[in-house]
């Protein structure tokens, strides 16, 4: 068998080798991509990672709670009244925060309009009655994970400022050592 | 007995066939892998994770991640776990889906079982983008 191929022909056949094994590398992640199923979960699941995240809303809400508790059991160089006030103020700061992490959770969930309301005012009343003792944690989605994150920080910030305007730190700051 | 083949007959019937067949090797996942999504981790040598699509091609030094998730630390935070889950993309610099990664710096590439805890999150959050 004789075959004859002109040079003509092998740098043809080379481009084309070359076209492809170029192109291919580009291509191939976006065809398989786009070839590759996507598992969503069902409702289960989904009710399952709401209510995990809405009970680390409530611990982290307890928690901010329990720190205001332990400050207030201190004896304070303010008055009564005004700890009263700087206390009530902080809780329904933390109530609000508590609520508004609620409210997004809704939305998350495709409720809207006159649907949030009822549904924050029924969630709260249940995790106000909820036992939140030791459980085990649950890895959540990102989104539901971003609004525990900053319902943390939130309820943080305000049960740190009230420390800070129950025991006066705040308002003069430590003495610190000066440098040689 | 003499057998007289020409280049276009070769190429027709040969060449474009096994060309065609290759790039349909690469390009489709076997069978048995149709209606499953396929999710992989890529454990890089810094101990970063990321989980997603991973496309490998032969010859490439690096390694093609689609549909991009990592941890993020929560340590404090009131989950009861040290990890939360993110998604790539919400960055400062807003990358686009998809990263590639380069071999040398790639430790391990895991599959993900269906049951794993990333998987879920990941079904949930799909649910949660569709929801809204």
């Amino acid at each position: 068998m004789a075959l004859r191929v002109s040079v003509r022909g092998l740098l043809l056949g080379g481009s084309v080798l070359a076209i492809i094994a170029t192109a291919v590398p580009a291509l191939l992640p976006a065809a398989g991509e786009e070839l590759t199923p996507r598992t969503v979960a069902g409702r289960e699941l989904v009710d399952a990672q709401v209510i995990a995240t809405q009970r680390a809303v409530q611990r982290g809400h307890a928690r901010a709670l329990g720190q205001l508790s332990q400050v207030r059991q201190l004896k304070l160089a303010i008055t009564e009244a005004q700890a009263a006030a700087i206390e009530r103020k902080a809780k329904d700061d933390l109530s609000a925060v508590r609520r508004e992490a609620i409210a997004t959770v809704a939305g998350l969930i495709g409720l809207k309009g006159a649907q949030i309301e009822p549904y924050v005012v029924s969630t709260e009343r249940e995790l106000d009655r909820a036992d939140l003792g030791a459980e085990p944690g649950v890895l959540l989605a990102p989104q539901l994970f971003n609004v525990v994150r900053r319902a943390d920080a939130l309820l943080g910030q305000i049960a740190d400022r009230a420390t800070r305007e129950l025991t006066g730190s705040g308002a003069t700051p430590s003495p610190r050592p000066t440098g040689p | 007995m003499r057998l007289q083949l020409d280049r276009r007959w070769l190429a027709q019937w040969i060449g474009i066939p096994l060309l065609a067949g290759a790039l349909l090797a690469l390009i489709v996942p076997p069978p048995s892998a149709w209606s499953v999504e396929r999710m992989s981790a890529v454990l890089l040598l810094d101990g970063q994770a990321y989980f997603g699509h991973v496309t490998e091609v032969p010859w490439s030094d690096t390694v093609q991640v689609n549909d991009v998730y990592y941890f993020q630390d929560a340590r404090g935070s009131s989950m009861n776990l040290p990890l939360g889950l993110q998604r790539r993309g919400g960055e400062l610099h807003q990358p686009t889906d998809g990263m590639s990664l380069r071999r040398d710096k790639i430790l391990a590439i895991e599959p993900l079982s269906v049951s794993s805890a990333v998987r879920r999150a990941i079904a949930v959050e799909r649910v949660l983008q569709g929801a809204r």
